[in-house]
């Protein structure tokens, strides 16, 4: 008997114990809130296939990046990834076929399935949440109306933390047309800016000795993307929205005809490259470097690739961007390589998270404006200082570092990719360096009003997605074909209107129709 | 009676290599048989959501989709002509230089070949893609060679016209090394004494190899080329993917880089399993075919 008492007794001090030491786990609720870092044990998982750490570093733990945000928030991050090399996509439908769904998912083409994943239950609708929990996110989007009808669902409903790009329009902007401006000189004239002077200049270099490859570019789309606006196209996209607010695309497009028309005669003279159809971004460096060329499409971010090789074979860099051809000067630029207002990337907040509070704080510490700061330039003292003004740089440690400025950033931000925040310009600036800044300077200019053509981020719903996909691959294929076949001179252009039946039969109406609807449906989102 | 008896014997005779074979079963069964129940979401239209039970019913939709596709006679064609290609080019390439190898007498020199004979084998495909269109340039290494023989030099990957001997001969030159060793090995086996009795009959050396190497090599060279044929339409897209371009679609596109293209609209779990299903199909239908066919002629077959 008295064995049992003082059994019973010693358990039930344990249990007290116990009992004592898990209800000190203070379970955070977001209206308890006292300001960033938060103070709390929970932890939230987050699955992801971007955010990357970079590759010296084997986890999250030893990243500078991840380490100072989950200090400033205070939150803990368990971060989940698809295996290295496995297919992200799959990995990302297997973990929702398998229901363990984390707390945050952050992915890209969110419209696309938006709908169906709120229906489903697995995207949580955030509407009653905002305000409360995500201020700095929700009075961001008050001030500007056009974003938030971009990161909206088509139901009107708020359901992620978008990456946003602070000045889409020039930030977006990172492709375009460069000529040699010391071939100009040797051919006596200006940088063209009308597709009639392209004709003159390109024909011009043609008759050059040292010009090798007179027009090349990154890939066998470059000429459609470069051109296209001089002959009031978008070549760079599939889809874009014409000048009557339509759903458009280059396939069938009106100038398309003169477009192919010009360009065959360009590859017939000897300007297009004639490897240009198999060219790809290494392909093209390659080429680059090994020949002399006389204009060329490409990235801003590519010269990086061969600047210094080039400075070693010319002894100068004599290539300069120019800004998108137009049809008559003093045309604006509607249709250039651009981006829509939302990248389509964000952090949504699944059904299965259970603090809903703590999961959207800590989201929306990404656009306060410590957030950004840390998000874009990282931390005061080890990844960027201040001057007088108060404005943040990146150290020059960083931007002259032996891996490149890129590299040696994404060790202290994941802006080098998209992050859940706002991508600063300055920032942004200061990384690329004045090279690329010119350039997209060049492309950005008189291109105002672009971003009303942009094809937008709408959402689709099922019987779309799958209606589309019977036609739309077929419709591509063809297109894609026919592009080159016309251009090479495969197939003659007196058989264009054949082209434009065909493509009828194959079922473009019935694609821009449904596209219609889905722009129709997110002019009305507000 | 006497069955139980038998099979009872057999199992205490031989229960180390049933045992053995154990794990091997156990893979087969839960990786191989018990997934293919999944196959009935070629016929959903499937929802990872909703999971397989939830999923609304189609019935043979999918598969109508896939075959009324506008461009399905063409994928089909060129997945059937660039592996009818493979094969007839790549199967008998190992088997030949197995053969030549054989009759090296200076073991030294013979390793030498074998070893650099399959080092291709072991270079990734991205890195030999890539080569191949850098030297496939109009400025490359293959036309500096057409030049030097008196032709032109044109964009070699452009033109569909070259796709299939491209993507031929660079799979023959990349695998036949490594191919070849399964047939080394069945050399070894073939008993000298034969050899020797052949040469004895007087025969020459060439018509040694004929009716003494190729008979002892046959059930091999058999079994694997009825394997070879029953993968016919599951083609692999790496190597298309790599090496194609708009301008070749319409020798270089397959069912599996339409499929891949077709699915970037949307994560189409149904409409893969679908094509995943059809192809399993047909190469099945070849695979019993190949082998009622080598059943006939030679009295050798898988099963």
């Amino acid at each position: 008997m008295k064995r049992f008492v003082s059994l019973a007794i010693v358990l039930a001090m344990l249990l007290m114990v116990i009992s004592v030491a898990v209800a000190d786990d203070a379970s955070y609720k977001g209206d308890a809130f006292a300001g960033y870092p938060i103070q709390t044990n929970e932890t939230l998982r987050l699955w992801t296939n971007g955010l990357g750490y970079h590759s010296d570093y084997i986890s999250e733990d030893e990243s500078p990046y991840h380490q100072w945000l989950e200090e400033a928030t205070g939150v803990d991050i368990i971060w989940e990834r698809p295996a290295a090399g496995a297919n992200a996509t799959q990995a990302y439908n297997l973990m929702i076929a398998t229901g363990d769904l984390p707390d945050i998912i952050y992915k890209g083409s969110l419209p696309s399935e938006c709908e169906t994943m709120i229906d489903d239950g697995i995207f949580l609708v955030l509407d009653d949440y905002m305000e409360d929990y995500a201020p700095s996110l929700y009075a961001f989007l008050q001030s500007d109306p056009d974003t938030t009808r971009a990161v909206l669902s088509d139901s009107g409903h708020y359901y992620c933390f978008p990456f946003i790009r602070e000045n889409v329009d020039w930030l977006g902007r990172n492709n375009g047309p460069t000529i040699s401006m010391k071939m100009l000189e040797e051919v006596g004239m200006e940088k063209p800016v009308t597709i009639d002077d392209w004709d003159k200049a390109l024909h011009a270099f043609v008759e050059l000795d040292d010009c090798d490859i007179v027009l090349t570019g990154t890939n066998a789309t470059r000429p459609r993307s470069a051109f296209g606006n001089a002959f009031g196209f978008q070549g760079n996209a599939r889809y874009y929205v014409d000048e009557e607010g339509k759903a458009a695309t280059w396939m069938n497009a009106a100038g398309y005809k003169d477009f192919l028309t010009l360009m065959h005669q360009w590859y017939v003279d000897g300007i297009i490259d004639p490897d240009f159809a198999t060219l790809d971004l290494m392909g093209f460096v390659a080429k680059f470097v090994a020949n002399r060329c006389g204009a060329a499409v490409y990235g801003s971010a590519t010269p990086a690739r061969f600047y210094l090789q080039i400075l070693e074979r010319d002894g100068e860099w004599e290539y300069e961007a120019t800004q998108y051809a137009v049809a008559n000067e003093g045309d604006p630029v509607l249709f250039p390589q651009g981006e829509a207002l939302w990248t389509e990337t964000g952090a949504v907040i699944t059904t299965a998270c259970e603090n809903i509070g703590l999961a959207m704080r800590f989201l929306d510490y990404g656009y306060t404006k410590e957030g950004i700061e840390l998000w874009n330039y990282g931390k005061e003292g080890e990844s960027f200082y201040r001057d007088d003004a108060g404005n943040p740089h990146v150290m020059d440690s960083i931007i002259n570092a032996e891996e490149g400025t890129t590299l040696a950033l994404s060790r202290y931000t994941s802006m080098t990719g998209n992050g859940i925040s706002i991508m600063s310009i300055a920032w942004n600036q200061e990384k690329q360096g004045k090279l690329a800044n010119d350039m997209v300077d060049m492309w950005s200019k008189n291109a105002a009003d672009a971003r009303l053509h942009f094809w937008p981020p709408v959402c689709a719903s099922i019987e779309e997605n799958s209606e589309l996909s019977t036609i739309e691959s077929a419709v591509t294929t063809y297109a894609d074909e026919m592009y080159l076949n016309f251009i090479i001179g495969t197939e003659s252009l007196d058989n264009y209107d054949q082209y434009l039946a065909n493509l009828e039969n194959l079922g473009i109406s019935r694609v821009l129709e449904i596209k219609q609807v889905q722009l129709d449906r997110y002019n009305a989102r507000n | 009676m006497r069955k139980n008896n038998t099979w009872k014997r057999d199992f205490q005779r031989n229960k180390y290599k049933y045992l053995i074979f154990l794990p091997v079963f156990t893979y087969l069964i839960v990786f191989c048989y018990k997934p293919m129940y999944g196959a009935v979401i070629a016929f959903q239209n499937y929802r990872p959501a909703k999971g397989i039970i939830g999923s609304p019913w189609v019935g043979l939709k999918n598969f109508r989709d896939f075959f009324n596709d506008f461009y399905f006679p063409r994928i089909l064609k060129n997945t059937l002509l660039l592996s009818t290609y493979s094969i007839l080019w790549g199967f008998p390439i190992p088997i030949i230089f197995a053969l030549l190898l054989n009759e090296i007498t200076s073991t030294r020199f013979k390793r030498i070949i074998q070893t650099t004979s399959y080092l291709p084998h072991f270079i990734s495909l991205v890195v030999v893609c890539s080569l191949i269109k850098q030297f496939a340039m109009t400025d490359g290494l293959i036309n500096d060679i057409v030049e030097l023989l008196g032709g032109e030099r044109t964009p070699i990957l452009q033109y569909p016209g070259n796709f299939r001997t491209v993507y031929v001969a660079s799979g023959v030159w990349q695998q036949f090394g490594w191919n070849s060793i399964i047939y080394l090995a069945a050399l070894s086996g073939i008993d000298v004494a034969l050899y020797e009795a052949a040469q004895i009959d007087g025969a020459s050396r060439f018509q040694r190899v004929l009716h003494v190497t190729l008979p002892g090599i046959a059930p091999t060279i058999v079994m694997l080329l009825i394997l070879r044929v029953g993968s016919m339409l599951s083609l692999g897209s790496e190597k298309v993917l790599l090496l194609y371009n708009t301008a070749t679609y319409s020798t270089a596109d397959i069912i599996a880089t339409y499929t891949y293209r077709k699915g970037l609209v949307e994560a189409n779990f149904s409409y893969g399993t679908a094509v995943g299903l059809f192809n399993s199909v047909v190469n099945v239908i070849f695979l019993v075919l190949m082998n009622a066919l080598s059943k006939k002629i030679s009295n050798i077959g898988l099963f």
